[in-house]
């Protein structure tokens, strides 16, 4: 029992559960081209974008297996360039862990605790994730299986409650009113954000069955689609195209709208509480990632906590020295394009120079691994 | 002895009670739950004008109605800096998380209201579902603390007359996201209206205090707005049609007369006197379609309802199915006759298309809806209309023919 | 070594004893002029069975030191070789016979003492199902269990534990199913204690116990043979310690304290309403009072208007703020929980009577707490009583709650709310999760989760806890 791995299930759930947390909060699907009813359209055409651009990764992560990552990276770029890599990443999974964790900050300032600092929230909140992330990723894993069914019933409960602001009436007819480069457009943006493949494959040594990323993968980016679209739907149905395109948090107003017999009403903060179950995830998942990359770089074990703290506190310098100087939700168009970038660089280009390597060194590398 | 755990749990406890201040820890007995907000301009200024709820009053510890609740008006350039200039009269923080109505007085929303009602959108403590209403020839302080119905204070009085607008359908409720939903995607919102209006001395003791009348508050009528300024007012009929156009008809009851010959059908009875026939509205399908004819758009309303008879004062013997279908008949022309009323006063009064046709065109045909856009306006004035309505009665309540008829000559039976 | 000359046994066993007056040493000649020497202890032994069956007979038959276990009328009697065992046997409770010209000495177990007869439990009190209790004699304990289960692979082991108490302590288990690493690891945990003292089971759970600073327990306990026997029947292991009543069992799961025996004797479908009860009184307990000074201090947009009005009518004359209104009413509702509870029992009611008129009425009525922090502190003081085991954690954990909810608001709550899920998440009780059925997932064990299945379709025995593969029935 002391090698646990983890099932099939928890690895999925958990990639939902830290999609979701995007697909409920600043929903950056309703803020990309072409801006009308045809959202869900171009979220379609997204997934098309998404399942090319991860194919690299997934090549990759279908070869890992039997390996540690960290032995799969050395097999093919050798030692001393294979802490490069190692470096570059982890910068990559801090950056993905101080956007999650400055969303996490605004959304709760703006919405539940207008009058607190940002400094106290992303204290606390970067303190129970440390808290979370220390416990093990096995411990990660697990409380997906716990926490699914609460979030899920208390989503599923507020999309009930709200359906009735819901109408379709000023929806145009689908296509009339966006052209295919439009759709191509923020379809191309939307891809950009979707990075969940590299989750995967830093996953596939501890997984009970390994052989299962592709079906993960796509299961996982099918999945998280269908929600997203759902939330796309309803939201634009209750607040109106524009004023859903204009909101921060759409899904949050959605929220707000609902009123039952008039005792349930402005539970805004009770959606905060489950959102922020599902940004924890998010926050857990990236946060053991980076820390696990500098154990690997620094050769430290599992329990190691000094490279949890070393991570966690660039984490927090970071993040809070951009909270409390400059909203990011609100300016999203100019960082995503950053965003954009650096998606391109990790999780296209360095994965498919990897690739090359690997096929050109295939027959050394796997006749390294039989001489041993 | 405590351990490191229990100095730390000491030191929590401790620094509780000194943090909270800092994290927006707020008692509810430090705040004032405002619930209505009347919005007026004097000068370029914004007056604001609160009703703050008195909670131990309210409470019912003291039932001395009218004093639950006080008026607070605090002025300002913009509506923030206005309730933020209360601090510097009023004693408590004002909450806005449950102001349910907010009234423009009349002179603003002519001059715009859009730039005012930015505030409770962007603010994270006022609600969405924050009802919207125009004070008819007063300024919004002017409808403000009056209460003639039960609630404790004049907000849950007016609130509760908003929220019954079903009943008549001479009215509308309309919120802020509704508001910013129609406004983005038609132009032209329509909100409720209210006004004051004189009440007869019923009570003896106000007659000895001297007085002539006494307040109500009458909330017939929709404000009509195009773009974000008021244009005009619907009257209380015109809602019924407004209402039935935008398929917002729910338990309302249509007043409606019956030919005579229907009556004297078989010169069994005569009703004695009486004029009009009531139909208590069960449920209502309003279907609009527009199509271009001839290069001109033409709208056809379809429109289907069910209902009960509930008052007769005419003398119809429901027994006879050519009866009842007559007065479905009946019921119908006079539903038509009130859209009729409602679309000419929009398209030669108002002159803007109140009813959300523009995207009914836009979405049939999206070409040509380019072309026109910008000057939808005066084609709406120009379109031609069909109207379709049928009327089905379902239950004729308990009777079936009225206490107000004699037996004519020919009994039968 | 055991001497054969019976005085410098008789000396040296005396010295052992310090001269200790229960101590009773008598020495006759039997029928052939064998010496011999009797040691016990005074207060534990059947004497007129001594007399009557060992003493009689040896007297009257006895005639070749070497005949004497058959002419004794003993059924547990055992040899023993040095003086160390004999004093062990003699503080057991047992006749020892030291017989002049031979090193042996005979053990007989005479043991008898005064014991609480088995009655019913004071403390698990049940309306329908066996109302028997266990005891704190060991041995009655044990046949109460083998007569819930009348089956040889039901087995015993017994360990002697605590250096000075020299306390008989024993595990219970079914061999086929329980689970063997389990078993060889509490063995091995069991192995390794070392104390002087044991004076309860719980001095034992705490040395086994997985978590010893968490307040969570990951060793369950129960006075009652039938819970034990059901217990030990899934494939968990039964701790007894002479001395004690509560008998432990692990390894433990989050759900054994949320469940009752009375879940398996009342119609599934009622018990699955009050399984649900009991989890909504656990949530209540621990997170209604935190929850109410978050929402009405944070999110006062959540409270219905009315509602607001009400509440901000009645704090309108409170002096305190509501965090620490609340955190005073919950230290004297703590007092007079405790007061209730050690006061004899008829001045038990009074301490009720004084608590519920000076703290809820009386402060209210001057003013000091508002009336709705007394009806939330009450209900959730009331829920505690729901779930008896949890007492602990619910006590702690609602405090801290009340001041993260006072600090944060309902992020407080969640903060709280995400570190406590993960604590319990990342507990094991000897290998097992502690939130074992639904994190990790286990379709067969969810049966007898939320909600109970019949006991027809519950043929599962519980993953992780008994043998693997094991079913109830084929």
């Amino acid at each position: 029992m002391q090698n646990e791995k983890i099932p099939t299930r928890q690895l999925f759930g958990l990639l939902i559960v830290a999609r979701l947390s995007f697909s409920i909060s600043s929903i950056l699907a309703l803020h990309v081209p072409p801006h009308n009813q045809d959202q869900w359209v171009m979220v379609i055409v997204a997934c098309l974008y998404i399942a090319i651009s991860s194919m690299p990764i997934l090549f990759l992560a279908n070869r890992i297996n039997k390996d540690t990552v960290k032995g799969f990276v050395t097999s093919i770029y050798g030692r001393p360039l294979s802490r490069l890599m190692g470096v570059l990443y982890l910068i990559y999974f801090i950056i993905l862990t101080i956007d999650a964790i400055i969303l996490q900050t605004e959304l709760v300032t703006t919405s539940i605790l207008p009058e607190s600092s940002n400094y106290l929230i992303t204290t606390l909140m970067l303190m129970v994730c440390i808290y979370m992330t220390s416990r093990g990723v096995i411990v990660i894993l697990r409380s997906v299986d716990l926490l699914i069914p609460v979030i899920y019933s208390i989503l599923f409960v507020l999309i009930v409650l709200g359906i009735n602001n819901v109408d379709f009436s000023l929806f145009l007819p689908i296509l009339s009113d966006s052209t295919i480069n439009d759709i191509n457009k923020g379809a191309l943006i939307l891809s950009t954000l979707y990075n969940d493949i590299i989750i995967i494959a830093m996953l596939v040594p501890e997984l009970k069955n390994k052989n299962i990323s592709t079906r993960v993968f796509f299961g996982s980016l099918i999945t998280n689609m269908i929600i997203l679209n759902i939330v796309i739907i309803i939201t634009q149905g209750a607040l109106g195209i524009e004023y859903a395109r204009h909101s921060l948090f759409p899904f949050l107003i959605y929220v707000r709208l609902i009123n039952l017999a008039r005792i349930v009403e402005r539970i805004a903060a009770v959606f905060v509480v489950m959102w922020l179950l599902t940004i924890t995830f998010r926050i857990n998942i990236l946060l053991y990632l980076a820390t696990k990359i500098l154990r690997d770089i620094f050769n430290k074990g599992e329990d190691d906590k000094l490279c949890l703290f070393i991570v966690s506190t660039i984490v927090w310098i970071v993040s809070i020295g951009i909270t409390v100087m400059r909203p990011v939700v609100g300016t999203r168009n100019d960082l995503n394009n950053y965003l954009a970038i650096i998606f391109v660089i990790y999780i296209i280009i360095i994965p498919l120079i990897t690739c090359m390597i690997f096929l050109f060194r295939r027959k050394s590398i796997s006749g390294a691994k039989n001489q041993k | 002895m405590l351990g490191k755990k229990g100095v730390y749990l000491l030191i929590i406890l401790i620094s509780s009670i000194i943090l909270a201040s800092c994290v927006g820890y707020i008692e509810i007995s430090q705040l004032a739950i405002v619930t209505v907000t009347g919005i007026d301009l004097v000068g370029e200024k914004v007056l604001l004008t609160n009703e703050v709820i008195v909670p131990t009053d309210a409470s019912g510890q003291k039932n001395d109605k009218g004093s639950s609740a006080l008026y607070t008006q605090h002025e300002g350039d913009t509506i923030f800096e206005a309730i933020r200039n209360a601090t510097l009269t009023f004693d408590r923080k004002l909450l806005y998380s449950h102001n349910e109505i907010i009234i423009f007085g009349e002179e603003l929303a002519k001059r715009g209201i859009g730039q005012y009602i930015n505030f409770f959108l962007y603010d994270n403590e006022p609600r969405e579902s924050t009802f919207m209403l125009v004070a008819k020839d007063a300024k919004a302080y002017e409808v403000m603390g009056i209460n003639e119905g039960l609630s404790s204070t004049f907000g849950m009085y007016l609130e509760q007359l908003i929220r019954n607008h079903k009943y008549t359908s001479k009215t509308r409720s309309l919120n802020i996201s509704e508001y910013i939903k129609y406004f983005y995607q038609r132009k032209t919102p329509v909100l409720g209206v209210v006004q004051v209006k004189e009440k007869r001395i019923i009570n003896p003791e106000d007659t000895l205090k001297g007085l002539n009348h006494r307040d109500v508050l009458d909330v017939e009528g929709g404000a009509v707005f195009y773009k974000d300024s008021l244009i005009g007012y619907y009257s209380g009929e015109e809602m019924i049609g407004f209402n039935f156009l935008v398929d917002e008809i729910k338990n309302s009851i249509i007043e409606f007369e019956v030919p005579d010959q229907l009556v004297d059908n078989d010169n069994k009875y005569a009703a004695t006197k009486g004029k009009y026939t009531v139909l208590e509205i069960k449920d209502s399908k309003t279907k609009n379609t527009l199509e271009i004819k001839d290069g001109k758009p033409n709208l056809i309303i379809d429109v289907k309802l069910r209902g009960v008879i509930g008052e007769d004062s005419k003398g119809l013997d429901l027994r006879y199915l050519n009866v009842l279908k007559a007065t479905e008949e009946a019921c119908s022309n006079r539903i038509k006759d009130i859209i009729r009323k409602t679309m000419d006063k929009a398209q030669k009064d108002l002159k803007v298309d109140t009813f959300g046709i523009d995207t009914l065109f836009h979405s049939k045909y999206p070409k040509e809806w380019k072309e026109i856009s910008n000057d939808w306006e005066s084609i709406f004035t120009e379109i031609s209309y069909d109207i379709n309505v049928e009327t089905y009665i379902v239950r004729t309540g308990l009777l079936d023919m009225p206490t107000n008829v004699e037996k004519g000559e020919n009994n039968a039976k | 070594m055991i001497s054969k000359n019976i005085m410098e046994n008789k000396a040296i066993i005396k010295e052992k004893f310090n001269n200790s007056d229960d101590l009773i040493l008598y020495q006759f000649d039997t029928l052939g002029d064998t010496e011999v020497l009797l040691v016990y202890i005074n207060a534990l032994i059947d004497k007129k069975a001594l007399n009557e069956f060992v003493i009689k007979p040896m007297k009257n038959n006895l005639v070749s030191a070497y005949d004497i276990e058959s002419s004794i009328y003993v059924s547990e009697i055992q040899e023993i070789f040095s003086i160390n065992e004999s004093i062990k046997e003699i503080v057991d409770g047992s006749v020892v016979v030291y017989i002049d010209g031979i090193d042996t000495a005979y053990a007989m177990n005479m043991c008898r003492y005064d014991k609480r007869s088995v009655a019913e439990s004071t403390v698990e009190q049940v309306i329908r199902g066996p109302k028997e209790s266990f005891v704190e004699d060991i041995y009655v304990n044990k046949s109460l269990i083998r007569r819930k289960i009348r089956n040889h692979n039901l087995i015993f082991e017994q360990f002697t534990l605590g250096e000075m108490t020299n306390t008989q302590v024993c595990i219970v288990y079914i061999k086929g199913i329980v689970n063997k690493e389990i078993l060889e690891e509490l063995k091995a945990r069991l192995s390794k204690i070392k104390t002087d003292a044991v004076l309860d089971t719980s001095y034992i759970e705490e040395y086994i116990d997985d978590s010893p600073s968490s307040l969570v327990r990951t060793v369950y306990h129960t006075e009652k043979p039938d819970v034990l026997a059901g217990k030990i029947l899934e494939g968990r292991i039964g701790i007894i310690c002479d001395g004690s009543p509560s008998v432990a069992t692990v390894p433990k799961i989050f759900i054994e304290d949320l469940m009752d025996p009375e879940d398996y004797y009342s119609k599934p479908k009622y018990s699955s309403f009050l399984r649900v009860i009991r989890y909504l009184s656990f949530f209540i307990s621990i997170l209604l009072v935190g929850s109410y000074i978050a929402i009405a201090n944070f999110h006062h947009e959540m409270v219905p208007t009315q509602l607001l009005i009400t509440l901000a009518g009645q704090r309108e004359d409170v002096p305190f703020p509501s965090l620490l209104e609340a955190l005073i009413m919950i230290l004297f509702y703590e007092i007079i929980k405790e007061a209730g509870l050690r006061m004899p029992k008829n001045v038990g009611q009074t301490v009720t009577l004084i608590g519920g008129l000076v703290i809820g009425q009386a402060a209210v009525e001057a003013g000091l707490v508002s009336a709705v922090m007394v009806i939330i502190v009450s209900a959730a003081g009331i829920a505690e009583f729901v779930i008896p085991h949890f007492r602990e954690i619910i006590v702690i954990y609602r405090i801290l709650f009340i001041i993260l909810g006072g600090l944060f608001g309902l992020f407080g709550i969640f903060a709280g709310f995400a570190i406590s899920a993960f604590h319990l998440l990342s507990i094991k009780s000897f290998g097992v999760p502690y939130l074992f059925p639904i994190a990790p997932y286990d379709k067969e064990a969810m049966q007898d989760f939320l909600r109970r299945e019949t006991i027809k379709k519950m043929n599962h025995r519980p993953k992780y806890i008994s043998e693997p593969n094991s079913r109830k029935r084929n």
